[in-house]
This record gives C-alpha cells, sequence and structure tokens, in this order.
C-alpha cells in the first residue's frame, strides 16, 4: 500500500473519530447545562475546550453558547465537527479508489449534510438534532466500513487511526477530571451522580457502565471502567489492544520488521495498561499516571507515521550497490 | 407539422440532423419505443427521475472542477435523462473508421519520431510537424513497447446535417470523460430500468479490464506480471475522480508524482512496506508536467528521471510523449492524406472541411468570413481558446482576427457546423440539444472500441459547444445490437 494512502486513510479515520467525539461531547454539556447555574456552567465550557485539547475561540467571551459553537460550526477552528468532517471527507477523496463506494458515499452525505447546516439558522439554534444526526451517520460508516472494507493493511490503517484517536481523547478526558477523582464528597450527591453520568455518556459508556457495576456510580468505578475495562470498546486499554494487534497485522502481511519501534511503543503502553489496578490509581500520582499515558499515545502515533510514512527512501539494492 | 404530443410541444426542428425525428416528423425507427414511453409518461414521473439521477451524481461525488470559477470549484456534470441511440448499422462504420484511422495516426507518430518518410515524401511539410507545440524532439529514435504510442483514444464525432459522422478532433494525448461514459449508464440502469430492457443495448461495463489488458500488453521485457499504476496530478485536477474511477475499475494503485521516485533509471512507488517497481504508467499527467529534468522544469506533479527510465524501457508510459503532435488541429487536415500514405486506404470517416491559416490564400478567406466560422488554436483542448463566428461578437472577431495574423501556425478555421440534435428533458419538456460523441478506443494487442461513448450535450439553447467546462452535461449512450 502506497505510504500516502496508509495516510491518508489513517487520517481520515482520526478526524472521523474525533467529529464524532466532539459531537457526543458537546451534546453532553448542552444537555447537562439545562440542570445548573450559570456561574457552574461558565467553567463547564473551559472544561469542555481542555478536555477537547483544542483551543477556545479566539473571539468573543467564553458564553457558553459561543464556545459551543466555535466547537460545532466553525470552520476557523480545525478541531470543530464542521472541520474534521470536511478533512475526513478529503482525506476520502484523496484514497477514494482504496475505500469501498458505500463508505464515500455515506461519508460524503455527512459532508454534504454538515456542509448545509453551517447556514442553516434553525439548526444553529437548536443543533441536538445535527448533534445526533452527526453521530448516527458517523455509526452508519462504522458500520458499513465493517461491513465493505477488505479487512487487510489499508482497514489496519483505518483501525489504528480511530483507537489512537480514542484512546488519546479518552484519557484527555479523563485528565480533565482528576480533581473530581480524588474529591472526597463527589458522587453521592444529586449533583455527583449527575456529573459522572456525564462523564460517562461522553464516552457512550452509561449503559456499559451500569451492566457491570448497575446505576451506583462511584468516581472510582468510572475511572477503571474508561481506563482499564478489558471489553469496553472506548476504554484506553481495550484501544490500545486494538492498536497492538492492528499493527501485527500490518506486520504480519509485510513480512518484515519494519513497525518494530511502533510495536514495541504500543506494547509497553498495552502491558502498562494491563498491570495496573485501580487501587494503584486513587491517589495523588493519578494526574502523573495519565499525564504518561497520553504522552505514550502520542509516541505510539508518532512511531506508526515514522515506520510507515516518513521513512527515509533509497531502495535496498542501491543502498547496497552504493 | 409539430411531433404532435404535448410533451414535445416546445420542440424545433431545422436544417440540424435530428437524432429521434426524420424529416416528416416521425420518430426514427430505433427511438419510436423512447418516443412511445415519453408520451405515456406524466410529466412529475420524469421530473422525479431526473431529480433522482442528479442525487445520485451528488451522493457519489460525481464532480469536476471548473478553472477560473472561484467558489465551489466542484461541480457535478450535468446529466440528461433521456438515452442518445445507434443503431448496429451506423456502429459498424464507425467502429471500422475509427480503427482505420487510429491505426494510421500510429504508424504516422512511429515514422514521425523515426525515419520520417512522409516528410521526405513531402506529404506532410516537415515544418508544420516540427513546430508543432506538442511535437517532442527527445522521442526521436525512442523504441515504444510493441511500437504503440496511443493506447488510449478518445475521437470526438459529430453527425453533419446528411446524417454522416465526420471526426472533429482526435485526442491523443489524455482523453477523459471515460467514466461519465460508465457511470451514466449505471444511472441510466437504475433510473429506467424497464426503458432499458425494451431496448437490446450492447454492454460497456468492461472497459477497466479491456483498458488493464491494454495497459498489461506494454508490459517491459522480462516481466510477466506488470505492477501498474495510474499517475494523477492531484485531487485537484479537473478530472480526478476519473481517475480514482478507473484505478478502482482496473484495481491498480492510484499514484502521484511526490509517491514516485527515480533510482537507475526504474520507477518505484513508496509503500508502507518500502519502496517497490512499477512496471506499466497510465499516465494522466500532460507531457509538460510528466519529468522537470526533460519537460517544464518547474512541474511539481511529474516524477524527476521518469522519462531516462521510459528511454530506457525500464516502464511503459501510455500514451507516449509526444502523441499531441498527431492531435494538432493543423495536422488533422492531413489525416486523410496520412491514411492514404501508410494504409493506401481512403478514409472511412470524413474530416471537417479544415483551413490552415499559415497558407496566404486560405488565410485571407477566412479573415473576410470570420463571421461565419470557428477558429480554433491548434494546440488548445476543453474548448479553450476558440472563437465561434456567428455566435460572437464584433469586437471578439477583431481581436481574434489580430491573434491569426500575429500568429498565424497556431490557427486553423473551420466552417461552423450545425451539429445534429438530440431530444433532452428540459423543464419539464422536451427540446433539442446539439449533440457530439466521443468514443473511446483501446490500443492493446489489437484496436477494441467500446460499443458505446460519451454522447454530450450542449445544454444551452442553440449553444454550439458541449465541452463541460463551457457549460455541457451529457447523456448515456446506446449501441445496439
Amino acid at each position: 500500500m502506497l505510504s500516502r494512502v496508509a495516510d491518508s486513510l489513517y487520517w481520515m479515520s482520526r478526524y472521523v473519530e474525533r467529529a464524532e467525539h466532539t459531537s457526543r461531547i458537546v451534546e453532553v454539556n448542552l444537555k447537562q447545562m439545562l440542570d445548573e447555574s450559570p456561574e457552574v456552567s461558565g467553567r463547564r465550557w473551559d472544561r469542555v475546550v481542555n478536555c477537547l485539547r483544542t483551543d477556545p475561540p479566539k473571539k468573543g467571551d467564553r458564553e457558553a453558547w459561543n464556545v459551543a459553537t466555535w466547537l460545532m460550526f466553525d470552520l476557523a477552528n480545525p478541531d470543530s465537527i464542521a472541520s474534521c468532517v470536511a478533512s475526513a471527507r478529503e482525506n476520502a477523496r484523496q484514497v477514494r479508489e482504496s475505500i469501498s463506494t458505500e463508505m464515500w458515499e455515506t461519508l460524503n452525505r455527512l459532508h454534504l449534510f454538515v456542509k448545509k447546516s453551517l447556514s442553516d439558522t434553525v439548526v444553529r439554534r437548536d443543533p441536538h438534532e445535527f448533534l445526533k444526526s452527526v453521530k448516527r451517520e458517523i455509526h452508519v460508516l462504522h458500520g458499513i466500513a465493517d461491513s465493505t472494507v477488505v479487512q487487510g493493511e489499508g482497514w489496519m490503517f483505518l483501525q489504528a487511526g480511530k483507537n489512537v484517536e480514542r484512546a488519546a481523547a479518552t484519557t484527555a478526558l479523563l485528565a480533565e477530571h482528576v480533581q473530581d477523582f480524588l474529591a472526597e464528597d463527589m458522587g453521592a450527591a444529586a449533583d455527583g451522580f449527575l456529573h459522572w453520568v456525564g462523564v460517562l455518556r461522553s464516552c457512550t459508556a452509561f449503559e456499559a457502565y451500569t451492566k457491570t457495576y448497575t446505576a451506583e456510580v462511584r468516581p472510582a468505578r468510572v475511572l477503571e471502567f474508561l481506563l482499564l475495562s478489558p471489553i469496553f470498546p472506548r476504554s484506553v486499554r481495550y484501544c490500545v489492544n486494538t492498536i497492538r494487534r492492528s499493527i501485527e497485522s500490518i506486520e504480519l502481511e509485510h513480512g518484515t520488521t519494519r513497525g518494530a519501534k511502533a510495536l514495541k511503543a504500543s506494547r509497553r503502553l498495552e502491558s502498562l495498561l494491563d498491570f495496573l489496578s485501580i487501587e494503584d490509581l486513587m491517589d495523588q500520582t493519578l494526574r502523573a499516571r495519565l499525564t504518561e499515558i497520553e504522552t505514550m499515545c502520542g509516541h505510539v502515533h508518532k512511531a506508526i507515521e515514522d515506520a510507515y510514512v516518513f521513512y527515509e527512501s533509497t531502495p535496498a539494492e542501491i543502498r547496497g550497490a552504493a | 407539422m409539430r411531433p404532435a404530443p404535448q410533451i414535445f410541444s416546445r420542440y424545433e426542428l431545422d436544417s440540424a440532423y435530428d437524432e429521434m425525428f426524420d424529416l416528416s416528423n416521425k420518430p426514427r425507427p430505433h427511438y419510436q419505443p423512447l418516443h412511445h414511453r415519453l408520451t405515456g409518461m406524466p410529466e412529475d414521473v420524469w421530473k422525479s427521475r431526473q431529480e433522482q439521477a442528479d442525487l445520485m451524481f451528488l451522493n457519489q461525488g460525481i464532480t469536476f472542477t471548473v478553472y477560473s470559477s472561484n467558489e465551489g470549484t466542484e461541480k457535478i456534470f450535468p446529466y440528461d435523462l433521456l438515452p442518445r441511440i445507434i443503431t448496429a448499422k451506423e456502429w459498424s462504420v464507425l467502429e471500422k473508421g475509427l480503427e482505420q484511422r487510429i491505426v494510421a495516426l500510429n504508424m504516422f507518430l512511429a515514422d514521425i519520431y523515426h525515419e520520417g518518410k512522409i516528410l521526405k515524401d513531402g506529404v506532410v511539410p516537415r515544418d508544420m510537424v516540427e513546430s508543432c507545440p506538442h511535437y517532442r524532439p527527445e522521442m526521436k529514435g525512442i523504441k515504444v513497447p510493441n511500437g504503440v504510442y496511443v493506447s488510449v483514444t478518445g475521437t470526438d464525432l459529430i453527425r453533419m446535417p446528411d446524417g454522416s459522422f465526420a471526426v472533429l478532433e482526435d485526442n491523443l494525448r489524455v482523453p477523459s470523460g471515460v467514466s461519465y461514459m460508465l457511470t451514466n449508464r449505471q444511472v441510466m440502469k437504475h433510473v429506467f430500468p424497464a426503458l432499458f430492457s425494451s431496448y437490446d443495448v450492447r454492454p460497456i461495463d468492461h472497459y477497466g479490464q479491456e483498458l488493464l489488458a491494454a495497459l498489461k500488453s506494454l508490459s517491459p521485457e522480462g516481466v510477466s506480471d506488470p505492477n501498474v499504476g495510474l499517475l494523477t496530478p492531484g485531487v485537484f485536477n479537473s478530472a480526478y475522480f476519473e481517475h480514482t474511477f478507473l484505478a478502482r475499475q482496473m484495481g491498480v494503485t492510484l499514484v502521484e508524482g511526490r509517491d514516485l521516485a527515480v533510482y537507475n533509471k526504474r520507477v518505484y512507488r513508496r509503500t508502507t512496506n518500502g519502496l517497490q517497481r512499477l512496471d506499466v504508467i497510465y499516465r494522466r499527467i500532460d507531457d509538460d508536467y510528466l519529468d522537470p529534468k526533460v519537460f517544464r522544469p518547474d512541474s511539481m506533479l511529474g516524477v524527476p528521471g521518469i522519462f531516462e527510465a521510459f528511454a530506457a524501457g525500464n516502464v511503459a508510459l501510455a500514451n507516449a510523449p509526444g502523441t499531441g503532435v498527431a492531435d494538432d488541429k493543423a495536422i488533422y487536415a492531413y489525416v486523410p492524406r496520412i491514411i492514404k500514405y501508410y494504409l493506401d486506404q481512403d478514409p472511412i470517416l470524413q474530416n471537417v472541411e479544415t483551413h490552415i491559416l499559415a497558407e496566404d490564400k486560405p488565410r485571407e478567406m477566412v479573415l473576410r468570413n470570420l463571421d461565419k466560422m470557428v477558429v480554433k488554436a491548434v494546440g488548445e483542448s476543453g474548448g479553450y481558446g476558440m472563437l465561434i463566428g456567428p455566435h460572437a461578437t464584433q469586437e471578439q472577431r477583431d481581436e481574434f482576427a489580430r491573434k491569426i495574423v500575429d500568429d498565424p501556425r497556431n490557427y486553423i478555421a473551420q466552417p461552423t457546423i450545425n451539429l445534429s440534435r438530440a431530444p433532452c428533458f428540459i423543464e419539464g419538456g422536451v427540446e433539442g440539444r446539439h449533440v457530439d460523441l466521443r468514443p473511446y478506443i483501446l490500443y492493446g494487442d489489437k484496436v477494441k472500441i467500446l460499443p458505446g461513448g460519451l454522447t454530450r450535450v450542449a445544454l444551452r439553447k442553440g449553444s454550439l459547444v458541449v465541452n463541460s467546462s463551457q457549460g455541457g452535461g451529457s447523456k448515456d449512450t446506446w449501441v445496439l445490437y
């Protein structure tokens, strides 16, 4: 597979994931805002911007609505839903022959829908339906990809992109809540309950959580579930496991050890997560741990790009002759 | 007498040949089933089918890029619902004529880049060839695989007022549009399955396979299963959709210049598993941009060293560089003589009368009659650099007169021809619009012509310009058994 194509597939997948994640976070926070005082809600949006690892709006105030619009519709924000969908579609357009027609059509339709929404004042005033549609279309896209794309190398780059983005985003979300995890009294009160449900819903994890732990929501369990669950598809551990398996499959298909460093980086992170237990985490080292995990996600990303895309190139037979 | 039913109430007939109606305003036999269906179907059904078709194009992202239009650079290519129908008898003449023409032009290219017999014999003037902007002296003496220069051709045909076909242009460089031919057919089958099955239409869907076979026939010596790639200028090229489409149809890699590198006169592509050899390249990049070391040094799209690899026989390029000399609009005037010279046959397909403006007498005549003439720049394509005398203003005609006097070699003139007209679905009714026809010819082990082609439509009423860049659309084209 061409390096450029692999890179586009990888990034297309990352942008799609980012668009979905942002949609969910914005939706959850818009809903939660309904139940709280203006003072609390001001802090909320600073936190949202932080956990998305993006920049706050340059102009205007930090008022909730202004920030939400910036995160959804502003093309000047490269991480807005509108920008992510456009970037995903542009990457797909450049590798159209490598993805299935059905997949392209779904993504293209999503792009046309988002583009139309940008100038639709009704949508902008009440974006809930918009956010829902974006999420639904992206779920459809995953389903279609699942049943139409050959599960070869290209598929593995799609998987790697999606899961690198997911692992980093979930870790960032958790890091944004470190204080709350360690606070004594979060969890019991109604406020606390709503807060933690919000965090879980930000990862579509609420229902999955209740199936494991019942609806009794406790901070340590939320952390354990989103970071260490071996079976929940958005937990950091699950994502890292998928990344490692994707790289292994690429290596197997190549029959080389070109990706050795990428494999090593993902294995290191995976074994860290495999051996962590929740008891190790619930103390003052939590912030440093989460930062470490986020940094290691970055290393995995860089190792993948270095191995398959930006390598130094001279044909072996020519190097031999020189 | 008008072609009675209401849906045809705006249909006008004049001196142009009409594809559907004969001189007595009756539908020609092969158009009767379509005519029948048109008159029997309520208007809103047609309308909804048209909307359905447009949506298919939009959702599939079947678009092209228009240059010099600032916003919305991606547009869908307008599609007309009604098929253009060609009988088996008409087709067999076209098929023979096109094969004859492409074989002769290929021999012409081989000759001028080697011995140059036709030039020595004075059949085509030497300076007419050597002054051509697309003549490539770098190609002199280079052996091309199987002697095939032109693997893919898209010849533009028009139908004259008397119903006979004529060649308007030979496109021997990187003709585009074949993806529209194929998707038009898919959309047609989806929107009008019953109408389609009521006719015996010859299939064209195997084009990708035939193209791949033609490309593989160019494989360098000793390579039995060549690596084939399609070289595109990239996502900003107007035909990018087509490049991805064809790469998918053939199952070959779509590469850009930046994916390729040349070492020791061999072409490699950068893959996730290191560098890999490429043996045959269907390049959709013009000669000028192909190799900055040989052609335009400022090209960012090409591959430095690829021409040297080609000259050494390590990689095949389709079409070969330098084929543009044979579709030069001035050389065009000599094609009947070229056919006679190499094949000792009379041309089966006629040319359109063409005046070479480098010659004094024709030039004076043309300058006096600019309001009746079509003037074209010899090296341009896509409807750019062209004057349609009868539809131009006096100012535009004066400007072209100046250009012709300044650089006569750069222009030719042809009489304005009333292209044939085909029924189109326009604003709830059926009206006639001028059309041309571009069949696609593949030259592999032998010449193969897909039974069909791209029918381009000048959608503006009365317009004679069918190019997509100038407001044209297209139709599905049916060749019957």
